[in-house]
């Protein structure tokens, strides 16, 4: 079931981009390969962005024009040829495959594995008239989701595209945007603010409980946002939001870059919990293709007594860059990451997060599950950083590594930096294969060699999955097993 | 920012042009030393945007042009007697600002087939043995190259096959009257099959501008076992910079340091090893004070199967000082049953200070055992306050504290002279480090 609302998620992105989707515009909203002022200005035209917005972007393309690619992290790739990438809704083959039968088995055996309908199937998979059939799965939807943002709005929840949101809510989106990932704060994000072409913004008010988890599923008007996307969460003084973004189904994209930026920001007493399940195209067993996903999330823990918590399941990607962190500037604030990174065949990751201790007695967590396969390297990059004024911080982190295989590689690189000796600061980290013990116990009890190594992989990922909402929680733990096929034997 | 900027080195190329035409070595040395320096002129002083110095604080370097001693201050003994370890009866050489002093050196008790050449002596005879006896840093960075450009002095100790050296050989540098001088030294270090020895190295020093260079290259054979004791005390007017390459095979090194000396230290230990079932053990202390950058990095690289590494690393900081630690443990490939660990703790003993920690694993390989712990913190207040109620006063039992932290890694010493020397090393810098912390503010929580 809940697979059914992620799938229509994506059906919705996908069908933006079909002459028989419900925006009637598509067909010219495609800006040309390369990147320029001009792309920019059409980008903003064709969001109707108010002048400051344009501004804003002009800005951070001077600025980008400057930068140069960050190249500390432990993946490699070919040069990114940024003048021969699409910035803005790059068009889909139109040629998809005729019916299922032309589809790569591998994909549909995974969505079977998820439990997805054949239909959504065919949408997912980019069959050819199929998007009709998703199209009125969506208008089903859509009163759904009317409904869901009625009881929204009844709370005072304001929920939509980041683009409806400057028109609406201009004076919010002004003293929020860039206010956690500034612009000048690396080169994706400097690039994504220039070209992002949507996203969420969500503001919880003062004392409100959103009555909801929300998704991207529930904003309407959701476009193929995938690529550059900008997510602006605002959590009020008490109030509470679980977001939940992502997916579990496969997820194939024509544009190879992704950059996006997340800024959150919790005042007093406020708490936002941010759940991410990536799964985007991989690549191939030699490692052709696959998404690069180059993403700066970053949440201020701006009030006191405030709270962000960072969950993620990273099981898709060629590349992936990740590190979602906490400034932690309130008295008392809290910030958590939980993370369970998968790579196999040759796939690389570099993920993990930044916990940066500003105001007194702050706290923060961090438990990240690496597992590697294949030919893949898993890193976990992670700095906590007590500042001088931070009485009493505590950190706890737990960074645990697992190899399947002698092909793989995993990378553990801690930071720690304190300036405050009041703060207690605890870190381990340990590596390890799964036992032939364990296999023999799990298989003499008749699970087959995978099944095994699924088991196991989630038991060893349990402290990180629990964290997960229930409506993940489920398909992420299939996921990690499905991740991780063709890994043993 | 300016700390990253290479151009304030024109001093070395102009101490490099002056003492050319006096250091030690033929044409081929010549020739290499020339190449090092462009080398070290194209790279410039590392700055904090290199991963691995991002820590270090090398200000001093870019200020200062430090001039190569050619000749060393006269120096009494009862200055290395102070510097050297008590009660060590032991063949003792000394360095009086870099520079080798025969008459204050203690030769005579070692045995006749050990016998430690001055290096400087040894590049001046010249042969072909000279060149396999200097490491090939070609690929190395600046300080490789500003140290294979400019080496003048240090010690070579060759032990045969099979001799188990009883007595640990004492090396004192000593630091006096020294006016922006500069030591460039390269001490070299072979043991034979089965052999085994101890060196203890001891540095101090006044508060005149100095900067150490020291590249120690170790090589070890089957069988062999190394242990490398190293005190670091100079004053607070020198730089300190000193680099240990291990090559091992089938061996033990051992190296314990402690470090309380100069305004700024970078310790750096290197070690490969070649031969299935070596092993190599690190033991590190640091102690910082007020204005002190004190930075050690290690990198373990594990290369060949069922090898073992231990680090140990601990640092008490006082005042507003700086103490970090990057220590990589590297398992490559085909290096299973690997079992290497890692435990880093940072005791932060005001609220100026600053302590950094990186330890970092980087695993090709799936059937090994790597773990890194790490801490960072205060004394922990029930125990000083278990310490008050039988009587203690506040810095007393800080104090003890304190002590018990060090001395923990100093127990593996086997040689008693020098544990204690380490021990009274440690004392001596809380005794000192307590009273700048008591003069300030009366009382304690």
């Amino acid at each position: 079931m809940v697979a059914t609302t992620q799938t229509k998620d994506q059906v919705a992105e996908l069908a933006g981009t079909y002459k028989h989707g419900w925006s009637t515009e598509i067909e010219s909203e495609f800006a040309p390969k390369g990147l320029n002022e001009d792309v920019i200005r059409f980008i903003s035209a064709k969001k109707e962005e108010p002048q400051w917005m344009l501004d804003w972007r002009l800005k951070a393309f001077a600025m980008w024009q400057k930068m140069e690619e960050p190249d500390w992290a432990m993946i490699s790739h070919p040069p990114i040829d940024y003048q021969d990438t699409y910035f803005y809704a790059a068009p889909k083959a139109k040629d998809g495959p005729k019916s299922l039968n032309e589809v790569d088995p591998e994909l549909l055996r995974t969505y079977e594995k998820l439990g997805i309908p054949i239909a959504e199937q065919e949408v997912l998979a980019g069959v050819e008239g199929a998007a009709k059939v998703a199209v009125d799965a969506v208008f089903d939807s859509v009163s759904v989701a009317t409904t869901f943002r009625k009881e929204l709005e009844k709370a005072g929840v304001i929920f939509m595209s980041i683009s409806e949101a400057m028109r609406e809510h201009p004076e919010l989106v002004r003293k929020y945007l860039g206010s956690v990932v500034p612009q000048r704060d690396n080169f994706f994000a400097t690039l994504n603010c220039a070209v992002f072409s949507d996203g969420t913004f969500v503001y919880i008010p003062k004392g409100v409980r959103c009555p909801m988890e929300l998704s991207t599923y529930f904003r309407i008007n959701a476009e193929n946002t995938g690529q550059f996307e900008r997510t602006l969460i605002i959590a009020d003084e008490g109030s509470y939001v679980s977001y939940l973004e992502g997916c579990t189904a496969p997820m194939r994209d024509e544009n190879q870059l992704h950059a996006a930026v997340v800024e959150l920001i919790a005042l007093d007493d406020a708490e936002i919990k941010y759940s991410t399940v990536q799964n985007w195209y991989p690549g191939d067993k030699n490692g052709k293709g696959g998404i690069y996903n180059f993403v700066t999330k970053r949440g201020a823990c701006r009030g006191r007594n405030s709270k962000i918590s960072w969950t993620q399941v990273e099981t898709g990607s060629a590349i992936t860059w990740k590190y979602p962190s906490c400034i932690l500037e309130g008295d008392n604030s809290v910030g958590e990451f939980y993370s369970v990174a998968v790579t196999n065949n040759r796939q690389q990751a570099d993920t993990g997060t930044k916990m940066i201790h500003i105001g007194k007695n702050t706290r923060s967590k961090i438990i990240s599950k690496g597992i590697s396969a294949g030919r893949s390297n898993n890193t976990y990059r992670g700095l906590v950083r007590v500042m001088g004024g931070a009485d009493n911080v505590r950190n706890f982190t737990q960074c645990d590594s697992l190899l399947l295989g002698d092909q793989c590689g995993a990378h553990t690189v801690p930071y720690i930096e304190v300036k405050n000796p009041t703060a207690q600061i605890e870190h381990e980290a340990t590596t390890s294969k799964i036992s032939d013990d364990q296999m023999f116990y799990c298989m003499a009890r008749g699970l087959d060699a995978e099944e095994a190594v699924a088991m196991v992989v989630n038991g060893f990922a349990k402290e990180v999955m629990k964290e997960l909402p229930m409506e993940f929680a489920v398909e992420a733990q299939k996921l990690l097993g499905i991740s991780l096929e063709g890994s043993v034997g | 920012m300016m700390m990253d900027q290479s151009s304030d080195i024109s001093g070395f190329q102009k101490a490099y042009d002056t003492t050319r035409p006096a250091l030690p070595g033929g044409g081929w040395l010549q020739e290499l030393r020339h190449i090092a320096m462009t080398r070290f002129m194209s790279l410039g002083l590392p700055g904090r945007k290199l991963e691995s110095w991002r820590y270090a604080d090398l200000k001093a370097l870019r200020k200062t042009p430090f001039q190569p001693v050619t000749k060393a201050p006269e120096a009494d003994i009862a200055a290395i007697e102070k510097a050297a370890i008590a009660g060590l009866d032991a063949p003792r050489l000394v360095f009086v600002n870099g520079r080798f002093s025969r008459p204050l050196s203690r030769l005579h008790t070692l045995p006749a087939d050990l016998a430690p050449k001055s290096l400087r002596d040894v590049l001046m005879l010249g042969g072909g043995s000279i060149r396999d006896l200097v490491m090939d840093l070609r690929d190395g960075d600046a300080f490789d190259q500003l140290n294979t450009a400019m080496m003048s002095e240090g010690v070579v100790i060759e032990v045969p096959e099979g001799m188990q050296v009883k007595t640990p050989i004492e090396i004192v540098y000593l630091v006096t009257d020294a006016d922006n001088g500069a030591a460039h030294l390269r001490n070299v270090i072979r043991l034979g099959q089965g052999a085994s020895l101890t060196v203890v190295e001891s540095f101090a020093g006044d508060d005149s501008r100095f900067f150490t260079n020291q590249i120690t290259q170790t090589t070890l054979a089957d069988g062999a076992d190394l242990t490398l004791l190293r005190r670091q005390h100079e004053g607070s007017g020198t730089v300190h910079v000193s680099r240990t390459y291990a090559t091992l095979g089938k061996a033990r090194f051992q190296m314990a340091s402690i470090a309380s000396g100069s305004t700024s230290t970078r310790h750096e230990l290197r070690a490969d090893v070649t031969t299935e079932g070596g092993h190599v053990g690190y033991e590190g202390i640091q102690l910082a004070r007020a204005g002190q950058v004190l930075d050690t990095l290690t990198f373990m690289d594990h290369a060949v199967p069922s090898c073992t590494s231990t680090q140990t690393y601990r640092a008490v900081l006082a005042g507003q000082s700086k103490a970090a630690f990057q220590g990589k443990v590297l398992v490559r490939r085909d290096a299973q049953h690997t079992d290497a660990r890692q435990k880093a703790d940072s005791l932060l003993l005001d609220r100026a200070a600053e302590a950094s920690t990186k330890p970092e694993l980087e695993i090709y390989a799936d059937d090994v055992q790597c773990a890194h712990g790490a801490t960072v913190g205060e004394l922990d207040a029930d125990q000083v306050f278990y310490l008050m109620a039988r009587g203690l006063a506040p810095n007393e039992a800080r104090a003890l504290l304190v002590e018990a932290f060090v001395a923990e890694l100093c127990g593996n010493i086997a040689n008693e002279p020098v544990r204690d020397a380490f021990l009274a090393d440690a004392r001596n810098w809380l005794t000192s480090a307590n009273a700048a912390m008591d003069a300030p503010k009366e009382g304690d929580q």
